[in-house]
């Protein structure tokens, strides 16, 4: 990361070979299915711009996942003010026409969907913790809350995904 | 204790139990040796607890069973090229405040050299030539880079390719001449300038056919027509050299046989032959050339020309792309282009009040034009700002140029380059850029 931040591209390739795979699963569980590797690509991005204000002294990772999890919100605040227009113009037989997309049928109803289904909150820690295999405290760190407050979140997380999973009937919701 | 026992108990009753929280901490290996012994021991006789680990144990291996997803393939190599764009950006933010730096000493040189003047009643300052050129001097470094990548990315043949640089092949006639144009664009043109010039206009005239078109036969082919008829008329005015005659009246009469009766012109083939005013300006600056040249039976042709081009312009100074006010909210380069059309109109077909709106379009263009790089854009804008009366525009222009760059590539094999990151980046590619950026730097 040193020589990254004196500017070498070598060094910001190696490393963004070594991290795009982490990362583009990242993204894809927190529910980029689409957008994942642009996501990933302006991680990188924001990574290399933001090089010069990493210090030695914080793990890499964090630093990294801390800059994919802005990406990620501005991502979401993107979509929200496209949504927000779009559902201001759509009309009434749009929205009909694409009900029936919503409605998976009762087999597609996964893990995935139920994943899908947790607030941004708990899922965060779960696809840190389960999927990127963080311990609690990295996932502090890049959090910027308490361990108590991971490991209670956590726990939550795997409380709501029994229930998700177990729940009968559900598999018809969107 | 059996499971079946545990999955019995409701959840409310687990949860009163301090421990149960822990369930999926144990799982994940987030307890201390002594934490998970004493979880352990308690789960063996709290069926609650119990019930709980097995609930969490379920739900986290399900999540498991999801595969990761593959990479399908090297980001780097996408992240790298965007980043370079990146990092023309930071430059080029640097040069816009070299350029303000310079543009504040200049200022104070002059104030300096006014004051001096009044005090001591002497003769004319000579502070805004040294400011001028102290303004001036990086653009003209940075326009030096660009020709000597340009004079280094020449194809054997003459020419400047897309499948070398990026873009359509098919503008490799277009391409060539934008290369052209700018390298005889700083006066005197140096030899090598003027060898590498003769054999990009071999090329050129080994594309045109018998009738006098240019490169393929397809609906954007004015692009090439257009922009190659402007290379060998420029290449004619700088090196004098006659053979150019016989391609130049050849290309000439295809530019006037192809004019709309609106006057202006369009894509070749189909709808769109409707005049539009991107494809009418370089036929229309072709023919304004080989006016200057002699070739004064196209007179008509460029009045015609100047006279459509007026006739998209609105009240406001705004000009359209078909017809006036077809881009409502106004486009900053299609300003640019019919300012560059009516304001070097010798023949002033345009009355002066219009003008004058035509102007102050312009100026209010140049100030919001900083933003993410647009060359086509910046192009007509600097050419339309040098045909301002009076040097008026000379601050915004050095701002335009500042930032324009603060983007050329500095280091490496592409240094003197712009990368093609703009909306006509992957038409044009690298050679459309920099030739467009070298133009404006002119």
């Amino acid at each position: 990361m040193r020589e990254v931040a004196s500017g070498s591209q070598d060094a910001f390739a190696a490393l963004l070979r070594r991290h795009q795979h982490a990362l583009l699963n990242f993204f894809v569980r927190m529910g980029a299915y689409n957008e994942g590797e642009d996501l990933v690509q302006e991680t990188f991005l924001r990574l290399f711009q933001y090089r010069k204000r990493y210090r030695p002294t914080a793990r890499f990772k964090t630093f990294l996942y801390v800059l994919a999890r802005h990406a990620w919100a501005d991502r979401n605040r993107a979509l929200m003010r496209r949504e927000r227009l779009t559902s201001s113009l759509r009309t009434d037989a749009a929205i009909r026409e694409e009900a029936p997309v919503e409605n998976r049928p009762a087999d597609a109803y996964d893990v995935r969907t139920a994943l899908d289904r947790l607030s941004p909150k708990l899922k965060e820690v779960l696809v840190l913790s389960v999927y990127q295999g963080m311990r609690y405290q990295e996932i502090a760190d890049i959090l910027g809350v308490p361990l108590g407050t991971v490991k209670s979140r956590v726990s939550l997380a795997v409380d709501a995904m029994r229930r998700l999973l177990d729940e009968p009937g559900s598999d018809n919701e969107p | 204790m059996s499971l079946e026992a545990t999955t019995n108990r409701s959840d409310d009753e687990a949860r009163l139990c301090r421990q149960a929280g822990d369930a999926a901490a144990y799982l994940l290996g987030e307890l201390s040796d002594a934490e998970r012994q004493g979880f352990e021991a308690h789960v063996a006789v709290c069926a609650g607890c119990a019930g709980e680990l097995e609930g969490a144990r379920r739900a986290i291996g399900a999540l498991k069973t999801l595969a990761p997803v593959a990479v399908t393939r090297d980001f780097a190599p996408e992240v790298l090229a965007r980043l370079e764009s990146t990092l023309s950006w930071e430059r080029r933010a640097l040069a816009v405040r070299r350029v303000l730096a310079a543009a504040a000493l200049f200022l104070l040189l002059l104030g300096g050299a006014l004051c001096f003047r009044a005090f001591f009643r002497q003769g004319p300052g000579g502070g805004a030539v040294a400011g001028a050129m102290a303004a001036d001097s990086p653009m003209s470094a940075a326009n030096s880079e660009a020709l000597a990548w340009l004079g280094r990315t020449q194809e054997p043949d003459g020419s400047w390719t897309a499948a070398q640089w990026g873009g359509d092949p098919q503008f490799d006639v277009a391409l060539t001449s934008l290369a052209v144009l700018a390298l005889l664009g700083p006066e005197p043109v140096s030899p090598d300038r003027a060898a590498a010039v003769r054999k990009a206009v071999g090329y050129l005239v080994r594309q045109q056919d018998a009738k006098g078109a240019f490169g393929p036969s397809f609906s954007n082919g004015p692009y090439n027509q257009g922009l190659a008829s402007l290379a060998l008329l420029r290449a004619f005015q700088a090196l004098h050299d006659e053979s150019l005659r016989p391609p130049i009246e050849r290309a000439v009469a295809v530019l006037c046989a192809r004019q709309t009766p609106e006057g202006g012109w369009g894509y070749w083939g189909g709808a769109a032959q409707e005049p539009n005013l991107s494809v009418t300006l370089w036929q229309t600056e072709a023919l304004k050339l080989a006016v200057k040249l002699g070739w004064n039976e196209a007179r008509p042709n460029v009045r015609r020309a100047v006279r459509w081009v007026a006739s998209v312009a609105d009240d406001r100074g705004s000009f359209g792309y078909r017809r006036a006010n077809d881009f409502p909210a106004g486009s900053q380069t299609l300003a640019a282009m019919g300012a560059v059309a009516v304001l070097n109109d010798h023949d002033k077909s345009v009355p002066p009040d219009r003008r004058e709106l035509i102007r102050a379009k312009v100026l209010e263009s140049a100030v919001s034009s900083l933003g993410a790089p647009d060359y086509y854009r910046v192009y007509f804008l600097t050419a339309a700002m040098k045909a301002l009366p009076d040097g008026a525009g000379a601050s915004q222009l050095a701002l335009v140029r500042g930032h324009l760059v603060g983007g050329q590539i500095a280091l490496g094999a592409q240094r003197g380059s712009w990368p093609p990151t703009d909306r006509w980046g992957t038409v044009g590619g690298r050679v459309y850029a920099t030739a467009m950026a070298s133009l404006s730097l002119q």
